[in-house]
């Protein structure tokens, strides 16, 4: 199956591609820079494999939580590819694609991980995984809360730009405060299920998880 | 050729699409207006999302309308500013994107180049050269327009745009947001010529417009009178004329520097756009003006008045024939972007 994946969510541009069951990909720390990066990414990545473009069948990105600008580029980009290629899609949780690596790049069999990213206005974008029997579970569902309510105790891996000085850790759980999402986590994670997953692009929707935008 | 336009700058989504041989073909727009009311204004972030929100269904039914698909397309167009910058990111990551996908040509239309040429969707349309007026919630301009992308600002606001201050006036007499159109109905029950408000700038030469003073005074006024009014009936007419008597002095202040730039440039057409266009006093003034003046006035027919996709079609169409543009793959929104940088 080819699928292109596409994560804009944080500072990192990310684009990736599933062909003959090999992903390639572009990650680059660009912010604001993502909507003009993200299609020549693409780009690149197609004529690298010898793909054309309506050869691709189906698209996964990353639905956020994350910067609102990001996650939209990224939802308006898989709109107008979805409709035009008429694809179906998948989105993802950014703070799910950030366990995944961390579970993905250091497989053990039992594991909580804590996903915290920066949110700016003094909160923080954050949800509880559990690795058991060999695959990933989410514990919470992705939340939006001040840094002091977050509890990190119980957590063997916490990961996210929330750690570098926000949260403050009780435990001894390892920190990767430099993790970011990437898109070919998106694919690794929809691979084998993506067609009974995915769904028209009209059903698919962002995830802001910060919902209070006017303060009067 | 047929080509769809994507109009997301502010707190409009537009989708339309324009065939050069048989014309628009399909037209369709969700205004925000109820969205934004309760703030008293365009609230960015809530403009974006609802635009992600509406645009896939109203290009889903555009393309219903012309009973099309995209694939039948020969370029895509989409307003690439000036706005909102994140409003205007999703109708320019959806619009390049699907030219991307279909390997069609992306069209980045200026905003402001779509309200000038929306009179050309009418059946009695314009020529160039013309004098355009553009006259918004955002933008007061007189232009000289000798061709396509030959555009030279002759006067701008110094202060508020005209719309704004309609609205802004609509908001001291207690009506609702947005409000122009509230004034322009409350005048016609008012007296005019009971308030004589300043027509700013009349009096200096040059083209430039000023209402900041005009809304002032309007304020004053109205602060002054409305402690007088003993009952409901001297309050609503209090209110009334205020409305009147404002609308009055902006439409003589837009129509006297219309006619003094005709003077100046020669024009013979006056192509006037933009939201407060559709206030009918307004066309009504420039019209009679016209017939004593010898120039014909253009309006664009009400609904594309206000942002749409369908001046966003046309323009991207006329763009399209007057340029060669190839398939690219960088997106851009350009928030600020002056009518004279185009070409």
């Amino acid at each position: 199956m080819n699928l292109i994946a596409i994560e804009t969510s944080t500072e990192n541009c990310s684009v990736a591609l599933l062909h003959a069951g090999n992903i390639t990909s572009r990650d680059k720390v660009a912010p604001q820079k993502h909507a003009e990066l993200v299609l020549g990414f693409i780009d690149e990545l197609l004529s690298e494999q010898g793909l054309k473009k309506t050869q691709v069948e189906g698209i996964v990105f990353g639905q956020g939580p994350g910067a609102f600008t990001g996650v939209r580029i990224a939802m308006s980009v898989v709109q107008g590819l979805a409709l035009a290629w008429e694809v179906p899609v998948i989105a993802i949780s950014t703070m799910h694609n950030m366990a995944h690596q961390i579970w993905h790049k250091a497989p053990v069999k039992q594991q909580k991980i804590l996903v915290a990213n920066d949110a700016r206005m003094g909160e923080v974008y954050w949800a509880a995984f559990e690795v058991q029997n060999e695959s990933l579970l989410r514990l919470t569902e992705d939340a939006l809360h001040a840094p002091e309510a977050i509890k990190t105790e119980g957590f063997d891996v916490c990961a996210g730009s929330a750690f570098y000085s926000m949260v403050k850790l009780k435990g001894d759980a390892d920190v990767f405060a430099d993790s970011l999402p990437n898109a070919a986590s998106l694919i690794q994670m929809t691979q084998g299920n993506f067609k009974t997953n995915a769904q028209h692009i009209s059903a698919i929707k962002p995830a802001y998880i910060r919902e209070k935008v006017v303060f009067n | 050729m047929k080509i769809l336009g994507i109009e997301s700058s502010c707190d409009e989504t537009g989708i339309a699409i324009y065939d050069t041989k048989a014309g628009l073909i399909a037209d369709q727009l969700y205004s925000q207006i109820e969205l934004h009311a309760q703030y008293g204004g365009v609230v960015p972030e809530l403009a974006s999302r609802d635009h992600v929100r509406k645009i896939v269904p109203l290009i889903q039914q555009t393309c219903d309308e012309a009973g099309l698909t995209l694939k039948d397309l020969d370029a895509v167009a989409y307003t690439a500013g000036p706005g909102l910058v994140g409003a205007l990111l999703v109708g320019a990551c959806v619009g390049k994107s699907i030219a991307w996908a279909l390997d069609k040509p992306a069209v980045e239309v200026h905003h402001m180049e779509g309200h000038l040429l929306a009179p050309l969707l009418e059946d009695d349309k314009p020529e160039f050269p013309f004098l355009c007026l553009l006259v918004s919630g955002g933008h007061t301009l007189l232009v000289d327009v000798q061709a396509l992308g030959s555009y030279k600002i002759l006067g701008d606001t110094l202060d508020d745009a005209a719309g704004e201050a309609f609205d802004k006036t609509a908001k001291l007499l207690g009506l609702p947001y947005p409000g122009g159109r509230y004034i322009a109905a409350l005048a016609e029950q008012g007296d005019e010529k009971r308030f004589k408000f300043p027509r700013p700038m009349l009096n200096r030469p040059g083209l430039d417009f000023s209402f900041s003073g005009l809304k002032t005074a309007t304020r004053m006024t109205w602060e002054k009178h409305i402690v007088t009014c003993s009952n409901d009936a001297e309050k609503n007419q209090l209110q009334a004329d205020v409305a009147a008597s404002f609308q009055a002095a902006v439409i003589e202040t837009l129509a006297k520097k219309c006619l003094r730039a005709i003077e100046q440039t020669g024009h013979q057409q006056l192509v006037v756009s933009g939201g407060v266009s559709a206030n009918t006093s307004l066309r009504e003034t420039l019209a009679q003006m016209g017939e004593v003046h010898h120039f014909k006035s253009f309006f664009p027919s009400m609904k594309y008045c206000t942002d749409n996709g369908a001046m966003i079609a046309v323009a991207g169409a006329m763009r399209f024939q007057h340029k060669d543009i190839k398939p690219h793959n960088l997106i851009k929104a350009y928030p600020r972007w002056s009518l004279e940088q185009l070409s």
